[in-house]
């Protein structure tokens, strides 16, 4: 594995990843491994600095206040380096010229940590079927894991997975929608697509996890532009979410009362609201959340959680049809979208994103 | 499964009921105009009397303020006596509501339907007209006297009374003094996972999961302190030691501990307090009030 050529501002950053896609259009269009691929990270660092990441991570500057060089060493011998672009504190892009074996590692070791107050972006289904307008529909993966079926029910769909490449791939998507026994599992992991700017395009592939691998293309604008375009939609649906935050204020001689719950509706009735709310606050993948729980009723759990990933605090309620979600007056607004997309992969893809004013916001 | 006390479910029926929070409860008194001005709202009238109103509510249109004391048991004679003279002058001096100009107040009692008739029988003993509101299993309705506002009394007495959540949200006033040690400790647990490896005192437990906690009554505050820093105490020396460490500045310190074992061991020293709902710590509430001497404060 060869390294990343060292960089100091952002044009140096704009020709080594423009030379690497002419590199990338020699390889196999449909081998993702060696592709140029970036990662938009969620953060809640206020400031980004040598200190801001731990363990085998260190930040270095360039030139560029905004560009820094991460350093990954792994092992004595193995150090990579990656591009790292904070203009955005809160949604940091990282640019990997490494395989994916190597880069996913690094990721895992970045993100999943307890603490990390770092996370993926989370594109649910509907999301990712929205980004698909962004430019010419070229394929798109399904993946369903149902991990709350009750055991000894045989009828559920417990797991499915699906790739197509080629045109018209919404259509299929809908075909699929019709089938009543597929639908609970239309839960879309990764959508292809063909965008433009001015004077050339790039194959994309986009994961529901944030991450944008370039198949194929001849304009690393194109590449930047379609990431910039899903971070920017992304961060607007996370600003909705965050000014829905509980908080009170002194207004006067009273008080000002801010906020209200957001809802994750299902399409089809929870069957053991306990296992859920136990496999939800398990402090482990995909939920990421520890808390303690009281049950109200057989159908009814109340849970006061911890983040683990961003150490903010937020109240669920779980009931067969809904869950409600209060995020604390500093909480992190991402934890919606995390517990909205896994959710999809592993109960049913057919969930929506309410308002308390019984609006849709996703 | 840890029940809240009745002052806890009153008062979050009462603001789930004036503020727009949850999507399938209807805030029937905020859609009245009755938005929740204050809680836990401590203050002295112009003759020196303390007055510590639990829920206070305004309507910017009538003009008027909702003055509500939960009771969870008989009449206090003296605190009757306080509110019987509380006046408009009282109440513009102590600055405790945003309404301006000329307004009316009322003040009526909320309970639940153990302890209506022992307060409906101190009221009438004590010849007084403060309106009785009583939570029916999903009704809140007038138990006694008129409400002055006819908004609020048609409320309160047309179709059987106001249909309230079976299990109001807690996001304003998670606990009281009065609820069980489990349902507590449910409460400040994933504070307690987000504090580790630091040392803290209860203020800093309640500032995380009172969100109005600053805002409350010296007494508000002194009960609530001595519950949770005896519940703290019971947690360091009982089953949940090994996370404590020895503090320095403040009375407790946690180590840096992984979220697993911990939720594992709070979550059965829990179920154990479930199991045993009237612990120490309540029995010695009921005599003595607070706790406050010598608990982490």
């Amino acid at each position: 594995m060869g390294k990343m050529p060292l960089i100091q501002n952002r044009k140096e950053l704009r020709s080594v990843l423009s030379s690497a896609l002419e590199k990338n259009n020699e390889d196999d269009e449909l081998d993702f491994r060696k592709k140029i691929k970036t990662y938009v990270i969620e953060s809640n660092f206020p400031e980004v600095n040598a200190s801001s990441v731990k363990g085998f991570f260190q930040i270095e500057d360039t030139e560029d206040q905004s560009l820094k060089i991460l350093k990954a060493n792994l092992s004595a011998k193995n150090s990579l380096r990656f591009y790292l672009d904070i203009s955005d504190k809160r949604f940091w892009k990282l640019h990997s010229l490494y395989d994916s074996v190597a880069t996913e590692d690094v990721i895992k070791k970045l993100v999943e940590q307890n603490y990390s107050r770092l996370d993926y972006l989370w594109f649910s289904s509907n999301l990712l079927e929205k980004y698909m307008g962004f430019g010419k529909q070229t394929g798109f993966g399904l993946r369903f894991k149902n991990k709350f079926s009750p055991n000894g029910n045989d009828e559920e769909i417990k797991d499915m997975t699906m790739r197509i490449w080629g045109g018209g791939t919404k259509d299929v998507i809908d075909n699929l929608r019709t089938n009543d026994r597929l639908v609970k599992g239309i839960s879309l992991s990764s959508i292809g697509v063909n965008h433009s700017v001015e004077g050339g395009f790039t194959k994309e592939n986009i994961s529901n996890s944030g991450k944008f691998t370039v198949v194929t293309g001849n304009s690393v604008d194109s590449h930047f532009t379609i990431v910039e375009k899903i971070k920017q939609d992304y961060s607007e649906k996370i600003r909705q979410i965050e000014e829905q935050r509980i908080s009170v204020e002194k207004n006067g001689a009273g008080l000002k009362f801010k906020g209200s719950s957001l809802f994750i509706d299902f399409d089809k009735p929870l069957e053991d609201i306990q296992s859920f709310t136990d496999k939800l606050i398990s402090a482990t993948n995909p939920f990421r959340l520890a808390g303690t729980k009281q049950y109200l009723d057989n159908n009814h759990a109340r849970v006061f959680a911890l983040d683990l990933h961003s150490n903010d605090l937020l109240n669920l309620e779980i009931t067969p049809n809904w869950m409600s979600i209060a995020l604390g007056h500093n909480s992190c607004g991402n934890v919606v979208m995390r517990l909205l997309t896994n959710i999809q992969t592993h109960l049913t893809s057919q969930v929506k994103l309410m308002s308390a004013e019984n609006e849709r916001i996703i | 499964m840890s029940e809240l006390s009745s002052h806890t479910k009153l008062m979050n029926t009462i603001i789930c009921l004036s503020t727009r929070s949850h999507r399938f409860y209807t805030p029937v008194l905020y859609e009245n105009h009755y938005e929740l001005e204050t809680i836990e709202c401590s203050f002295n009238k112009i003759d020196g009397d303390i007055i510590d109103a639990d829920i206070v509510l305004k309507n910017p249109e009538l003009k008027n303020l909702f003055i509500m004391e939960c009771k969870a048991g008989g009449l206090e004679k003296d605190q009757a006596e306080r509110y019987s003279t509380l006046n408009k002058n009282d109440i513009v001096n102590a600055n405790i509501t945003t309404l301006g100009g000329e307004f009316t107040f009322e003040i009526a009692y909320l309970t639940d339907s153990e302890n209506k008739e022992k307060l409906i029988k101190g009221i009438n003993e004590n010849s007084l007209n403060f309106p009785i509101i009583f939570l029916d299993n999903d009704k809140l309705k007038l138990a006694c006297n008129s409400i002055n506002c006819s908004t609020l009394h048609d409320l309160f007495s047309n179709n059987g009374g106001i249909t309230v959540p079976k299990n109001p949200p807690l996001m304003y006033y998670p606990f009281g003094k009065d609820d069980s040690d489990a349902h507590i400790l449910s409460c400040i647990g994933p504070v307690l996972m987000q504090i580790r490896g630091q040392e803290f005192d209860v203020e800093d437990l309640l500032l995380k999961t009172h969100r109005i906690y600053e805002y409350f009554s010296d007494a508000a505050v002194k009960s609530l302190k001595g519950r949770l820093g005896k519940l703290i105490n019971d947690l360091k020396k009982g089953d949940l030691n090994e996370f404590f460490d020895q503090p320095k500045s403040k009375p407790y310190s946690l180590k840096d501990f992984g979220p697993k074992r911990f939720q594992k061991k709070l979550e059965q020293f829990i179920e154990k307090s479930n199991q045993n709902p009237l612990k120490e710590t309540q029995l010695l509430l009921g005599k003595f009030g607070n706790l406050g001497e010598n608990n982490g404060l």
